[in-house]
């Protein structure tokens, strides 16, 4: 495997992890996420891309 | 927040431990599938990389199963989990490593189908797309929030999901598409029959894979098999580690002999991790005390086949070794004694010629007194030359040197020749040599040089191992063969010679008693001649003393 792939592939791992740490900071340690109690509450996922 | 504790209280889930094992899985098939997946494929994965670390599809492999594993584990402490965050973060993991999954499974098909690395403009093409996931998937993007609606323990799914589930289609479809053109560019059958089971393997593993999800996803809502669905969808599951081992078989093909320790090391894996997971159910001392004692006993057993499997893998690759050890030094041997009696033949030549030139007056008049020694030696050398000659002929043929020239020629003729060239000799020991065939002459097409060595051969044997009566040789020409023979009333030929006539130095006991100089070259050479020319030679003898019956049978 050439350089260029070797930095491509650890950008990507460090990426990765970096996001995986970030998801577990946000779910398991803030605990930052809505709780949807009713059916009629939770969101059709096209709901983020309304103005 | 109360309320939200409320409602959780209200839903009465059970506690989980480990983060898997819990009562809020609500069938013990998903422990098996998930178990048997992640243990299999994992197991299977690491000793094919163990083994061909160096090879970038074992690399692939063993990355890929280790993204599967990371997968199911997260998969099931989300079944199991009784706590809203854990859902949350492991629910993103799964959706963050799946499409990984897929990438890394077309990385793998290309560079095991094209024996090359992938370019790095196509890496970039298609591992920079999952940036986006990566990116987003701490973000709203990815999980919308947590569902306690239904008490369903479940996250809700925002649009990056679907953009995986769209990007993980087109990864399929790019495989399938690399296959088809490699399928049909490769020309041999045994290069098509890999492309075509590596291909199809890694497509039914990624549909085994997807196919919880997918059934899961798209029948859990449905009247007709509700919950259900998700259940059915474990079944797929138990397909992955099926077609891990398949891809591991084809990347270890060529060491057959390491597939069987691999196999013996996967079943004892895979028993293990089914029996271990009887934990999670069995509630008694009594059942515990029985699984423990099964695990134990299966742990040994298979220790003792592994190693039984491994002790005979040594062997028979010593074996190998050896073997291949002996047909190096057969072959040196071969080439050594082409030299030698390459070496041999100029020396003799070189005396027959002398006695040769001496015989017939060359350097002066030879006195009487001395003539028999001088056609002796010249006789002598002579035989020699032709022994010689006789060698190196039987090891050109093994070697495959030998060219034939075909052209067609009478080959009644050449047969009426070579019977005149041996009638003195005959006459001399007091034999009957006759010879019979069609008066018109009998064409054929062939190397005349060749088949007169053969046909010379015969009947100067003939000749030898007749020692009074007589020799008939005929030739005949039917529609469909022309056929030479030769009968005599001989010595004949033993049921324990027969065996072995036309093998390479293969002179039997009792034609040795008549013919010592015999090298045993002579009919297996007779034999490889005919042969090179679309024909068959056999003997026939009713037992020693009983005279004998060579046929050669030659195609029109």
């Amino acid at each position: 495997m050439d350089n260029k792939s070797k930095i491509l592939f650890l950008f990507l791992f460090t990426a990765t992890l970096i996001s995986v740490i970030s998801s577990y900071y946000k779910y398991q340690i803030k605990e930052n996420y809505v709780i949807f109690q009713k059916e009629e509450d939770i969101p059709s996922p096209l709901t983020l891309f309304k103005i | 927040m109360d309320s939200i504790a409320t409602a959780i209280q209200a839903c009465e889930w059970g506690s989980s431990k480990f983060l898997i094992l819990s009562s809020n899985v609500f069938d013990p098939l998903i422990y098996y599938s998930h178990f048997t997946a992640f243990v299999l494929s994992l197991g299977l994965g690491t000793l094919v990389f163990i083994r061909n670390r160096k090879i970038l599809t074992t690399r692939l492999l063993f990355v890929v199963t280790v993204l599967l594993s990371i997968w199911l584990f997260s998969d099931l402490v989300v079944w199991a989990t009784e706590f809203s965050k854990e859902t949350m973060f492991f629910w993103s993991l799964t959706n963050l490593i799946e499409p990984f999954v897929y990438a890394f499974s077309l990385y793998f098909v290309y560079v095991f189908i094209s024996g090359k690395d992938l370019p790095f403009k196509y890496k970039v093409a298609v591992f920079f797309p999952l940036l986006i996931t990566v990116v987003l998937t701490p973000t709203k993007f990815a999980l919308l929030g947590y569902d306690l609606s239904n008490c369903d323990r479940d996250a809700v799914e925002g649009p990056l999901a679907y953009y995986a589930y769209v990007l993980e289609l087109i990864y399929m479809l790019i495989i399938l598409g690399l296959g088809t053109i490699s399928y049909l560019k490769k020309k041999t059958w045994e290069e098509r029959t890999q492309v075509l089971i590596v291909t199809l393997g890694t497509v039914f593993f990624l549909l085994s894979f997807a196919f919880g999800n997918v059934i899961g996803s798209l029948f859990s809502t449905a009247t007709v098999l509700g919950d259900y669905s998700w259940t059915i969808g474990q079944y797929g599951l138990f397909g992955v580690p099926v077609f891990v081992a398949l891809l591991a078989y084809i990347i270890v093909r060529f060491k057959t002999f390491n597939i069987g320790l691999l196999a013996a090391q996967a079943l004892i894996l895979g028993l293990v991790a089914i029996l271990g997971l009887e934990f999670a159910f069995v509630r008694t001392k009594t059942n515990q005390i029985l699984v423990s004692i099964t695990l134990v006993l299966t742990g040994i057993l298979g220790i003792m086949l592994i190693r039984s499997v491994r002790r005979e893998i040594d062997q028979r690759e010593h074996i190998e070794l050896l073997a291949k050890d002996l047909e190096l030094s057969n072959k040196q041997q071969v080439a050594l004694i082409h030299f030698i009696t390459h070496q041999l033949k100029g020396f003799v030549s070189k005396s027959r010629n002398i006695f040769a030139m001496i015989s017939e007056g060359d350097y002066g008049v030879v006195p009487d007194t001395m003539k028999p020694m001088i056609d002796e030696g010249f006789a002598s050398s002579t035989k020699g030359a032709q022994t010689i000659q006789e060698i190196l002929n039987a090891a050109n043929i093994k070697n495959g040197k030998v060219a034939y020239t075909m052209l067609p020629f009478d080959l009644s003729a050449l047969v009426a020749s070579i019977v005149a060239t041996h009638k003195s000799s005959a006459d001399e020991k007091g034999v009957a040599l006759t010879f019979t065939a069609p008066e018109s002459p009998v064409m054929f097409t062939g190397d005349q040089t060749q088949l007169e060595n053969a046909l010379k051969n015969l009947i100067d044997n003939t000749i030898k191992y007749t020692p009074q009566g007589s020799i008939k040789v005929s030739l005949t020409k039917d529609e469909k063969v022309i056929r030479f023979m030769t009968e005599d009333t001989g010595v004949g030929i033993s049921k324990e010679d027969m065996a072995h006539l036309f093998t390479e130095g293969g002179h039997g006991a009792e034609s040795m008693k008549v013919n010592v100089d015999s090298t045993g070259f002579g009919l297996y050479i007779v034999k490889n001649i005919i042969e090179g020319h679309g024909g068959k030679v056999w003997a026939e003898s009713e037992g020693a003393g009983k005279g004998a019956r060579f046929v050669v049978e030659l195609p029109v």
